[in-house]
């Protein structure tokens, strides 16, 4: 939990205070990052081994999917972290502070960042065996 | 195509499922409950009271008509009468050189009516008043379910004893030996000490045993012992109607128990000065560019029999780290704090959801100069309240002209001094808690 929370904190860079303090209490950074870890699996497997076509096998198709994984993932880090917080706080009836707005687009864009450079990573350990891609990125 | 189909019923699972668990909550640390353990859920089902007179003639005054210390007397006696949760039963003393059990033949609510100079006359030498003997005659009898509760002056008589601090100072040491040998018998007893004002229509007699008339107002006192489950529940019911009376003035706790560990909660956004990670301890994330460090602890301090104007004196807290001090303490109330010094505080959002609906009572608010580097310790000592320290009294000879001197108790501070040593040799220790918060730097 600790070495998850470093990384959306990046090691403290990006701690964001009370929201932050919120997301590592409620235990809400980890099953976000479950599923963006998922997501960056399944995409960069199905793009080398399931599409895998002469027609995708281009740096262009590549760079969308991984932008695509970005994306996804940056709306399951802002839905995720929203409703959960605005959960927490309904509990003691008052709504979600203001602050928070900028935090958790923050912290969308941090989930981004690590889903693209997961995908990199993965698409670099897995392209050697795809038919048609083994080549993208380089 | 079939591939591409795959595809996107993945990535529309994946959106299902954070969907629905963003709908429904999933479990958290919210969900954990911590249990405190409730006060007065032990005690027996009858018990007995032994109400003890201090019968010498300086008590004269406070029996002679219709006084303020007949109307408390008279309201312990119906309290404890009409109280249904222990059966209690009443047993009443005159106590001096000799113990005396008394009824006057009336039932046990009326005693206080037949209380007068001389239905007391004839019962053990009025003219002696040994508070060694008297504690040691009271303490003995202290056994079983029993509440030991001793009206007295406590005006301390050094008899024939020219040297003064030197009669004090056995005065505390033989009242030490006292408490401690029924601490012996009974390791888990606790006192309790009241302090009253009442009209006075009597005979003072001051250190040199002078006769003084026309002192009308004077302090007396209730010493309260008993074993910490009864006591509880006779705190609860009996005592604090008690301390409702007008002539009520000021109350002190003595136990050896010690009551760690306390429910604490570090508020990382309410009234502080400075950024924190507050989840292991304390982590300093920002210091201030302006003023002291500075952060709230809440604390759940329900189950101390103490009260606030204890809790609420910084001087009653030690700090074990001289890098943190304490800048103010507060009651809890709702979602607000009232510090003592700063008023009001609301509790923000964060706050209320890191105290997860839990109850805490009070708050702290520590301030630390420049860099910490050591870890947060602290601890509620037991001590001599200081309103003992005000009424105590080493020269009452010119009580007459004098209307401070009036409300003052000749040796009261070493009386308590010694009880209060007691509880201290007794328990090991000398605190009601400790508390301990790790504290690192980012």
């Amino acid at each position: 939990m600790d070495l998850i929370a470093n990384f959306y904190e990046l090691w403290g860079g990006a701690y964001l205070g009370n929201f932050s303090n919120q997301m590592y209490d409620n235990n809400i950074y980890f099953p976000i990052a479950l599923y963006s870890i998922l997501l960056a699996i399944i995409l960069t497997v199905a793009y080398y081994y399931v599409i895998d076509r002469p027609g995708t096998a281009k740096f262009s198709i590549w760079s969308i999917n991984i932008l695509v994984g970005g994306i996804i993932s940056y709306i399951i880090a802002y839905v995720s972290a929203n409703n959960k917080l605005t959960t927490v706080f309904a509990n003691i009836s008052e709504p979600l502070p203001d602050a928070f707005t900028s935090d958790i687009l923050l912290f969308g864009l941090i989930n981004m960042m690590w889903t693209i450079l997961l995908m990199f990573l993965l698409s670099i350990a897995i392209k050697w065996k795809s038919t048609n891609s083994s080549f993208i990125p380089f | 195509m079939s591939k591409i189909y795959f595809i996107k019923l993945l990535i529309l699972s994946l959106f299902i499922n954070v969907a629905c668990e963003s709908v429904h909550g999933s479990k958290n640390d919210n969900d954990d409950e911590i249990k405190t353990e409730g006060p007065g859920k032990n005690f027996p089902l009858d018990a007995t009271v032994k109400i003890y007179f201090e019968n010498t003639l300086s008590m004269d005054g406070y029996i002679n008509g219709n006084t303020d210390f007949k109307d408390v007397f008279r309201d312990l006696l119906v309290t404890v009468d009409n109280e249904k949760e222990i059966d209690y039963e009443i047993e009443f003393y005159l106590v001096n050189n000799e113990l005396n059990k008394e009824h006057f033949d009336v039932p046990s609510i009326k005693i206080s009516e037949k209380l007068t100079p001389q239905s007391t006359n004839n019962k053990g030498n009025k003219g002696s008043s040994n508070f060694e003997d008297i504690l040691n005659t009271v303490l003995e009898n202290q056994e079983g379910n029993v509440i030991s509760v001793l009206m007295a002056d406590f005006i301390y008589s050094p008899g024939g004893e020219t040297d003064t601090p030197s009669a004090l100072n056995k005065l505390r040491t033989y009242t030490q030996d006292a408490f401690l040998r029924a601490g012996k018998q009974n390791s888990k007893m606790d006192t309790r000490i009241y302090s009253f004002t009442s009209k006075f229509d009597g005979t003072y007699f001051d250190i040199n045993n002078k006769h003084i008339k026309g002192v009308e107002k004077r302090p007396y006192y209730y010493f309260v012992m008993a074993p910490s489950s009864l006591m509880q529940i006779f705190e609860k019911n009996i005592l604090s109607q008690l301390i409702k009376n007008p002539g009520f003035v000021n109350e002190a706790f003595f136990s050896s128990m010690n009551f760690s560990p306390i429910k604490t909660q570090v508020l990382a956004s309410t009234a502080n000065n400075g950024r924190f990670n507050i989840r292991d301890g304390i982590k300093v994330i920002g210091y201030p560019k302006q003023g002291n460090l500075e952060f709230v602890m809440v604390l759940d301090l329900s189950h101390l029999p103490l009260d606030d104007h204890y809790l609420l004196n910084k001087d009653n807290y030690l700090l074990q780290n001289s890098e943190f001090k304490i800048k103010d303490i507060g009651v809890v109330q709702g979602k607000t704090i009232k510090f003592a010094s700063l008023g009001s505080k609301k509790i923000d959002a964060s706050s209320q959801v890191n105290m997860k609906g839990e109850n805490f009572t009070h708050a702290i608010l520590f301030s630390a100069d420049g860099l910490v580097s050591e870890d947060l310790k602290f601890a509620l000592k037991k001590k001599v309240p200081a309103w003992v320290l005000q009424v105590d009294s080493e020269d009452d000879r010119n009580i007459k002209s004098d209307s401070l001197e009036q409300t003052k108790t000749f040796g009261f501070a070493p009386l308590v001094e010694g009880v209060a040593k007691a509880y201290e040799q007794q328990a090991g220790n000398n605190d009601y808690f400790n508390i301990q918060i790790t504290v690192n730097n980012n």
